[in-house]
This record gives C-alpha cells, sequence and structure tokens, in this order.
C-alpha cells in the first residue's frame, strides 16, 4: 500500500517534472521581433537612410539650404540665395515608397523608389536593414545653358541619375549606424570634371540622448570616378569635395526637424556627390534644415 | 521606367563661343538688362544680398566688391560665377555662352559705366 502511494507520487512529480521543463524550454527560446525606429524618418541631412513609409502612409518634406558662411554682409549665409526642395513620397507598399519633388537649383523635377529588402530582427532573421534607393531627375533650365561640345542640345542631358544600398543596425536604442555604397550618373558634365560616372558611400551615425532629441554624423566619400570607357580615373584634380554634415534632430511622433551644419548646397543625392565644391574642413560651411510630416490612411 | 531608359549620355558642356572684343559692350544697354532679367527679383541679387545687382547699385558693388578685375578679366569674382555648371548663377540655370561671353568682354574693355 505504501509502496502503491509512493508510486503515485513519484509519477505525479516526474509527470509534473517533465511538463515543467517543456514550459521552461517554450520561455527560454527566443522570440523573433523586427526592430523599429532604427532612424526617426527616411532622410537625415542630404542622405537616404533604411527607412520606408509604412503602407499608405505619406510623407512631406521641405528641405532648405542657406548660402555659404563666409562673411557677414548676409548674415553668414542666411541672406544668400538657398536652395530648396519640396517633396512627397507614399507607402504604395509594405516596403515600398514612391516619391517626387521639386528643387528650386537648376529647376529640377525628380521621381524617386525606394524598397526595404531585408528588416533588422531580434532572436534570428536579418542583423541589419537592408534598403535598395534609386532616384531619377531632369532639369527645367534654359536650352541655352545645357548645349554640348557639339553646340547642341539633346534632351536627355537633362537627366541625372542616383542608386544607393544601404544597410543599418541598431545597435542600442541610442545608437544607430548605416553604411551605404551608391552610384550617380550625370549625362552632361562640365570637362573639368572629365567623370560622367562615380561610386562612392556614405557613413551614417547617429545617437539619440533623449527620447525627443538625437545628433547625427554623416560623411559621404567618394571611392572612384569612372572616365568614358567605365575604367577608373586615376586624375588627382577633381575639384569636387566630400560632403561632411554634422546636425540635431527633433522629433515628435509624426513630425521630425533636423539642422545642421553641411558643405553641399545641392539636395538631391546625385547633386552632392557630384556637384559640391565647399570643403567643410576649410571652412566652408553652410547651414540647413529638413522638416518632415507623416500622415497614416489606414 | 522610361526615365531609366530615356536616354545614357557622355556629353561635356560646350565651351563658351569666340569672345570679339570689336563690339563695343554698353553697361547699361548690354549687362543691365541681363541682370534685370536673371539677377534680382524674388529676394535675388537686390537690397541684402551682395551684390546688389540692382539699376543704381550695380556698377558700384561690382567695382568696388572686387567683383570685377580688369587685370584678370576671366578670374574676376562675377565671370567665374557665372560660368560655373558645378553650382551654376543664377540657380536656375547657367547662362548661354553669348551671354557669358558679354560680361567677359565688358570686363576686359575695362569694365566701364557707360
Amino acid at each position: 500500500m505504501i509502496k502503491r502511494i509512493a508510486g503515485i507520487i513519484l509519477l505525479t512529480v516526474s509527470l509534473q517534472t517533465a511538463f515543467g521543463q517543456d514550459e521552461s524550454e517554450e520561455s527560454t527560446m527566443p522570440t523573433k521581433s523586427l526592430v523599429t525606429s532604427t532612424f526617426e524618418n527616411s532622410v537625415m541631412a542630404n542622405n537616404q537612410t533604411t527607412m520606408v513609409n509604412a503602407k499608405k502612409e505619406l510623407g512631406f518634406i521641405i528641405q532648405h539650404r542657406f548660402g555659404v558662411i563666409d562673411n557677414q554682409y548676409d548674415l553668414y549665409g542666411i541672406y544668400a540665395p538657398a536652395n530648396i526642395r519640396l517633396g512627397l513620397s507614399f507607402g504604395v507598399l509594405k516596403n515600398l515608397t514612391i516619391g517626387f519633388g521639386a528643387t528650386k537649383n537648376k529647376m529640377q523635377y525628380d521621381l524617386e523608389w525606394k524598397y526595404k529588402i531585408l528588416a533588422e530582427s531580434r532572436g534570428g532573421g536579418s542583423p541589419v536593414t537592408l534598403t535598395y534607393y534609386g532616384d531619377a531627375a531632369i532639369s527645367g533650365s534654359e536650352k541655352t545653358g545645357l548645349k554640348n561640345q557639339d553646340n547642341e542640345f539633346k534632351k536627355a542631358n537633362r537627366l541625372t541619375y542616383y542608386h544607393e544600398f544601404i544597410a543599418s543596425r541598431k545597435f542600442t536604442n541610442k545608437l544607430s549606424f548605416q553604411v551605404g555604397l551608391n552610384y550617380s550618373h550625370r549625362n552632361i558634365v562640365d570637362s573639368a570634371t572629365l567623370t560622367h560616372d562615380r561610386m562612392g558611400t556614405t557613413l551614417l551615425g547617429r545617437y539619440k540622448f533623449s527620447p525627443q532629441s538625437s545628433v547625427f554624423l554623416v560623411y559621404n566619400m567618394n571611392l572612384v570616378s569612372f572616365d568614358d570607357k567605365f575604367s577608373p580615373l586615376t586624375n588627382n584634380n577633381d575639384p569636387l569635395k566630400n560632403d561632411f554634415t554634422i546636425g540635431y534632430e527633433a522629433s515628435t511622433g509624426g513630425h521630425q526637424f533636423q539642422l545642421f551644419f553641411g558643405a553641399a548646397e545641392g539636395i538631391l543625392n546625385q547633386e552632392v556627390r557630384f556637384n559640391n565644391t565647399n570643403d567643410f574642413f576649410d571652412k566652408q560651411i553652410i547651414v540647413g534644415f529638413n522638416i518632415t510630416r507623416q500622415w497614416g490612411f489606414n | 521606367m522610361l526615365v531609366l531608359l530615356a536616354a545614357c549620355e557622355k556629353d561635356y558642356f560646350a565651351p563658351p563661343p569666340v569672345l570679339d572684343l570689336a563690339i563695343p559692350i554698353s553697361f547699361s544697354g548690354d549687362i543691365m538688362p541681363l541682370f534685370k532679367a536673371d539677377c534680382y527679383g524674388s529676394g535675388c541679387h537686390d537690397q541684402g544680398v551682395a551684390p546688389n545687382l540692382t539699376t543704381g547699385s550695380a556698377y558700384d558693388e561690382l567695382t568696388m566688391l572686387g567683383y570685377v578685375d580688369t587685370s584678370n578679366a576671366e578670374g574676376s569674382k562675377l565671370y567665374v560665377r557665372m560660368i560655373a555648371t558645378v553650382s551654376p548663377m543664377p540657380p536656375k540655370g547657367k547662362l548661354s555662352g553669348e551671354e557669358t561671353n558679354k560680361v567677359l568682354a565688358w570686363i576686359k574693355q575695362g569694365a566701364q559705366n557707360n
């Protein structure tokens, strides 16, 4: 009788222990979760981040660049001729955003597209977010200023193109970092630059020091320029400069404000990579700001 | 996609046409109309944005603030800025070679207030 009772007790305990082990094993299994808010929005100064609009989310951006800070007559660039871009973007699919914009300098109108290929996650999946971004812009400048070496005007010479693959990682809730590999093409260029194709990299880091504020650094560096036969150029007299930006961002829900010091007066990515002659480290600095706002229509 | 397939060109901006210094250039008759059409208005080169290119101020600001150099016309700040293709002036796009040549010829002819 006693043995029978002991056996029942042992069986009950062992069954409980077994189920308990299953439950504890289940509780230690990592749960895959997507990382969110690597950055607050899809643009940081003149650069794209890996963020895309949510599905049916409309984004509006104002990008403003003042003149070079070089004399007090124009209040250190504030009164100088400014460059501005207005843009709209829309999340047509979960990971696909389409946008268009208008830029003052050279009267450019651009079409952009952005697709998130991989999403960073914890507990399995991709360790980084990987996004592709493309842009094509057309200039509305007078034909007389766009004539080529044969003194003829081609409509195609109004066009410029940009492509970039960007990878980012949110290391902590405060620290995010991304690296991009980009390619720019211009159909018509100044003969001094000798190249229509440039490939470069972008390094971007953001540190969020409070729930609504962060600081960021961006460095755009040209890696290689190609000649007309797509061979790397060895010309060391490149008049173009890399762009460096340091800035501050304030974010409140669906609205972000960025204020920064950079070098490039152009706003479109292909303009920054191809038409910047200001050297940040030689005190050729401009002040710029971006204002973004998002509306959801789900 | 049409935009992507439109064209891939490898052209260069045309050099300015040959300059004919035998043709006299008038500041009031040739240069000021150019400034009026493309340079001031809309918050650009009028009061507050150097150089002020409005009538009555343009000549003094260009000559006294170092924007023209008759000893080095091609290196004059005014001309260099107007022929730049990287960041053109006016920002809407570089002017034609004929128009920038007028400015160069005016400087080479002594930058007179004529």
